[in-house]
């Protein structure tokens, strides 16, 4: 069994598809109004 | 499946009451969201949050103001986040005149507040993001038709 493997040709549909490109979430922003946080007085899990 | 939540939003005046009318040049007015998180979601490395809290009008139908909070989580699975002044002194209160909002042609304005999460799976990888994000109703308000001469 020396079954050569054959090589599939791209569709059209495959050959103009664009790759996809990653984009990176942006780092957490802030402005500088003025705020606070704190922690709620409810039972934890 | 991890979570974050607007449980709700409140509109904080000077004296700690969540009001609906401000006096324009007199009354603080904070925005305040309460947010739950949940328990896998503060389990992920380096898991953070990004919030943003909108005032929207509705004669324009627009967002007037858009302002953020990025964070990590630091106070466990239930926590309040507030931005604008209503602590003091008056002086430093961030009245809605302070908000920069025009109540000339609408007087009615909404808060609205945007949650989503995100961590870093790996040192260096990057922020990625998390199936865990709310957009909460909106809460009205009402600026007292008050004007400058």
């Amino acid at each position: 069994m020396n079954k050569k493997k054959q090589k599939r040709t791209k569709t059209t549909a495959e050959k103009q598809r664009k790759p996809i490109s990653v984009k990176q979430l942006p780092p957490l922003k802030s402005d500088d109004i003025p705020s606070r946080g704190g922690k709620r007085a409810v039972k934890e899990d | 499946m991890p979570f974050l939540r607007i449980d709700g939003l409140r509109t904080v005046n000077q004296l700690g009451q969540n009001a609906t009318l401000f006096d324009p040049f007199s009354d603080a007015l904070a925005l305040t969201m309460d947010l739950h998180a949940s328990a896998d979601l503060l389990a992920l490395p380096n898991a953070a949050f990004s919030a943003e809290f909108q005032i929207f009008d509705p004669h324009q139908h627009k967002v007037v103001v858009s302002t953020y909070w990025g964070s990590t989580f630091n106070w466990g699975q239930y926590f309040w986040i507030s931005k604008g002044n209503n602590w003091g002194p008056p002086s430093a209160y961030q009245t809605p005149e302070q908000w920069g909002l025009n109540w000339t042609a609408n007087s009615i304005f909404g808060f609205r507040g945007i949650v989503k999460a995100q961590y870093i799976p790996s040192p260096g990888s990057g922020w990625s993001a998390v199936d865990a994000f709310d957009v909460s109703a909106m809460r009205w308000f009402r600026v007292r038709e008050i004007f400058r001469l």
